[in-house]
């Protein structure tokens, strides 16, 4: 069960303003649209329901995912299906040692017949960019996607290139204990809006998706055929336009900024989440409320996104790491000695 | 007590010194020191740890350090039989505790309990067995030279006392990882059963590792001065010339002439200072017991004949002193400062100050010689002082210590009880905060358009039940949604369906700004009569923690 089956939706209220009923329609018509794609990644990806939904959070909230996990769990499956369900431009970038900053932003080319430079634009000028095993490039590489991850725009020989709308970046990287990986460089990690940890699905959802691929319900690299995309690209760039509308109460507001400072003054932690945690974290909230199908973020929407948002902006102290605790334990304890509003 | 048996070499030493030589002592004995001030102190440990309260546990160490004196007495009484050759086992001397204690017994754990010299007057009250008048002159002559020395002892070892505590405390600490919500200042002042046992527990173990230092460093500063006053050091050093002097005189006794003048002389001499010695003691008023070990310092036979050789001796010694020997004269030429005559020293105190003194010591030299001295008159002022600082202090912070006082009895009745929280997530949840009639009072405000005030109160209120009636504990960094969830947990169907829909409605008011329908409202205050107002049985969510 996921947190969005636990908290119902809100109770008949009274109109307060005359447009509150296309409100309404509009939130209802955006509930119908997030519950489609929902159901259809799900419906690829057995056993990751949460997972599913911190993705669309993060699609929602305009910001860019890292998805970590052991190889086998269907990272890149779950970034492919997305990929299916909207209808904009796709591409994927496998990251290996040898690949270069050009090969992901492009360059610039001297054209012999025109006799002028050609610009060749890379495969970042996408809607959705599949960053798979992100880890395994060295940091000059990574740090290509700096500019393009936060100002979404890509500088070639001096001119700056936008990239499409909607725009996201969704990396893959396995744990930095494996073999031949490079840790993420810290201004590259706070540029994702949350990292979302995949992990083996449960005996009956392993049990289901063995059945289907096995079966031919599903092939094996998880795609259905004869798949349609549920949402075009001006259909997200509205759900995301959606999203900002949605209110947050200063209380909430202020207990999102609680959390954040709350981490900076842990001993547990080393180095607490920035200020741009907490702006993704109302952001993220505000995409949960959507996804709930409420208008208004609650404080259980800012203490549910707070682990996925914040868990790879903080780095832990050396005694907690060698006690082995992970980033999540200590964030768990660190928010249950934040005082969540009441009043 | 037999001097020539005594064990450490036998010279007069420093008042530090004489501490080091303790020191020495108590690591050489330390088993056996330790286990005769450990044993005793144990069963009363044992027995307050386990009787009282956890949060008033300390109280058990307490009590430990207030019956101190006791038991250093054991271990005193060891080192002095050690001290003079006697090897007493720890089983025998535990069998003299019951008598050990017995002496003096009322003084030592009262008035004479926060001594800060109390090691250097025990052996006088446990060995010599002095008391009243003649344990304030002999403690009175004891004191005039390392008196100052004692009290340093016994605060030094009061702080390493401490020091161990904490050390042992701060290890813990530190071995604890930053992370972990334990700190110091809990472990310190935890109310907390098991902390505060543990923390006892190291109290009382620090004490016992420090006690043999004390007794022992008290008691060889207590020696050295007796060997300063008595000069045991010069009597054993003649008694062993004696001795070697009475073989090697066997042997040469067809000699004669100067070889058998100077051990006359010495012996002479040695027979002087017995004499002195014994008139050293008389002036104390010493009153020898038959169980002390310090009870066989005269009345030897040898020691008689040299009383009846004094005189002879005293007359060898003025013939002596008469010869030419000490009445050599020499001129001796030089230059050399002059003499002058010292200028006489001004005596400074007003003659109104000493006539003043000279009429308080004839008042109170009537109080039965009580205060005879000028010391006693000083003394007794200081205690008035004393006294009147404590209750100045006592009456000053009246307020203060009734304050600190109810709260200590209020916080151990909370911790009996296990009280809920007043104030929880910023909300007063205080029964008096609350109206007598909820629904009433929630109706009447929403009929007034305060819907905030309305919802919020019946929030409050039903929080208030969850929490005092229930049996809910909620934590500060729950949500309503997480409070929600709590009680969904517990089982109870209509509780659960009460608290969602509550608090789908709080949620509405408080974070969306917008007001629930009004039949959403009679509704949520019909139930809550229902649910609130019929008395509670059984609370299942008691022993349910966040």
């Amino acid at each position: 069960m996921t947190d969005t089956d636990q908290t119902p939706s809100a109770p008949a209220s009274t109109p307060s303003t005359p447009g509150a009923d296309d409100t309404s329609k509009r939130f209802a018509q955006a509930n119908e649209l997030i519950q489609a794609l929902t159901k259809n990644i799900n419906e690829r990806l057995i056993g990751q329901t949460e997972v599913v939904e911190q993705i669309i959070i993060a699609l929602l909230a305009n910001g860019h995912v890292l998805v970590e996990g052991v190889p086998g769990l269907g990272k890149t499956l779950l970034v492919r299906t997305l990929a299916d369900c909207i209808s904009g431009a796709f591409s994927r970038i496998q990251f290996t040692p040898d690949l270069m900053p050009a090969d992901i932003t492009g360059h610039v080319l001297y054209d012999m017949k025109e006799s002028k430079f050609r610009l060749r634009r890379g495969p970042i000028f996408t809607n959705l960019l599949l960053a798979d095993e992100i880890n395994r490039a060295p940091a000059k590489t990574q740090a290509a996607l700096l500019e393009v991850m936060q100002e979404r725009q890509v500088t070639l020989e001096g001119n700056s290139q936008k990239v499409p709308q909607p725009f996201m970046v969704m990396a893959t990287q396995n744990p930095v204990e494996q073999e031949g990986t490079y840790p993420l460089p810290e201004a590259e990690l706070d540029r994702f809006i949350m990292k979302i940890y995949i992990d083996y699905p449960n005996l009956e959802d392993e049990i289901l998706m063995t059945k289907a691929v096995t079966s031919g319900q599903l092939d094996s690299i998880g795609s259905v055929p004869d798949s349609e995309a549920v949402l075009d690209t001006e259909q997200m760039l509205s759900l995301q336009a959606l999203v900002s509308d949605i209110a947050v109460d200063e209380q909430v507001l202020q207990y999102a900024v609680r959390l954040t400072r709350a981490t900076r003054e842990s001993s547990a932690i080393f180095r607490g989440a920035s200020s741009r945690a907490c702006i993704a974290l109302i952001r993220c909230a505000r995409a949960k409320a959507l996804l709930r199908g409420n208008d208004y973020v609650l404080p259980d929407d800012i203490k549910a996104m707070a682990a996925p948002v914040m868990r790879h902006r903080i780095a832990l102290a050396a005694e907690v790491e060698i006690d082995g605790l992970s980033p999540d334990q200590v964030l768990a304890q660190v928010f249950a000695g934040v005082e969540a509003p009441r009043l | 007590m037999n001097l020539d048996k005594i064990c450490i070499v036998p010279r007069v030493r420093g008042a530090w010194e004489a501490i080091d030589l303790g020191i020495m002592l108590a690591k050489a004995w330390y088993r056996d020191l330790f286990l005769l001030w450990f044993l005793p102190a144990l069963p009363l440990f044992l027995i307050l740890l386990i009787a009282l309260p956890s949060e008033w546990s300390k109280l058990a160490a307490f009590a430990v350090w207030w019956f101190k004196p006791l038991w250093d007495r054991g271990p005193l009484h060891y080192a002095s039989l050690k001290l003079f050759g006697d090897n007493i086992s720890v089983s025998a001397a535990m069998r003299k505790l019951p008598s050990i204690y017995k002496i003096d017994i009322l003084s030592s754990i009262t008035w004479r309990r926060l001594s800060f010299a109390r090691s250097f007057n025990m052996p006088v009250t446990l060995l010599e067995r002095l008391t009243g008048k003649a344990r304030s002159q002999r403690l009175g002559i004891l004191h005039r030279d390392p008196s100052s020395a004692s009290s340093w002892l016994t605060i030094t070892l009061l702080f390493v006392e401490l020091f161990l505590y904490a050390a042992v405390l701060t290890f813990l600490f530190v071995m604890v990882p930053n992370y972990s919500p334990i700190n110091i200042a809990e472990l310190f002042n935890s109310q907390d059963g098991y902390l505060n046992i543990g923390s006892t527990i190291l109290l009382f173990s620090a004490m016992a590792a420090v006690a043999p230092f004390y007794t022992a460093a008290g008691f060889a500063l207590y020696i050295n001065r007796r060997m300063a006053l008595e000069g045991w050091d010069i009597e054993i050093r003649f008694r062993q010339l004696a001795e070697n002097q009475g073989k090697l005189s066997a042997k040469t006794s067809s000699k004669s002439g100067i070889t058998t003048s100077a051990p006359s002389l010495l012996l002479c001499l040695f027979t002087c200072f017995s004499l002195w010695s014994f008139d050293s003691n008389a002036g104390s008023d010493i009153t020898l017991i038959e169980d002390s070990p310090f009870e066989q310092t005269t009345d030897t036979p040898e020691k008689i004949t040299h009383i009846h050789n004094a005189k002879d001796a005293e007359k060898l010694i003025t013939e002596i002193l008469a010869g030419e020997v000490f009445h050599n004269e020499s001129t001796v030429s030089g230059w050399r400062f002059k003499d002058f005559p010292p200028e006489e020293e001004i005596d400074e105190s007003p003659e109104w100050l000493i006539a003043f003194l000279k009429s308080l010591a004839d008042f109170f030299s009537s109080f039965d010689g009580q205060f005879s001295s000028l010391a006693g008159i000083v003394e007794f002022f200081i205690w008035v002082l004393a006294i009147g600082f404590v209750i100045f202090i006592i009456y000053h912070y009246r307020h203060a210590l009734n304050a600190t006082i109810t709260s200590i009895s209020t916080k151990r009745i909370q911790t009996n009880n296990t009280p809920p929280p007043k104030e929880l997530f910023g909300l007063d949840l205080r029964e008096e905060s609350l109206p007598e009639d909820i629904p009433s009072e929630v109706r009447s405000l929403w009929q007034k358009d305060e819907h905030r005030a309305a919802l919020s109160l019946l929030y409050r209120a039903s929080l208030y039940k969850l929490i005092h009636e229930w049996g809910f504990n909620f934590s500060e960094g729950d949500t309503e949604g997480d409070c929600a969830k709590l009680v969904t947990l517990q089982g109870d169907a209509s509780l659960s369906d009460y608290t969602k829909h509550l608090t789908q409605c709080w949620q509405l008011v408080a974070y969306a700004h917008r007001s629930p329908e009004n039949d959403a409202v009679e509704k949520l205050c019909q139930q809550w009569s229902s649910l609130f107002e019929k008395p509670t049985v059984e609370q299942p969510g008691a022993s349910h923690n966040v």
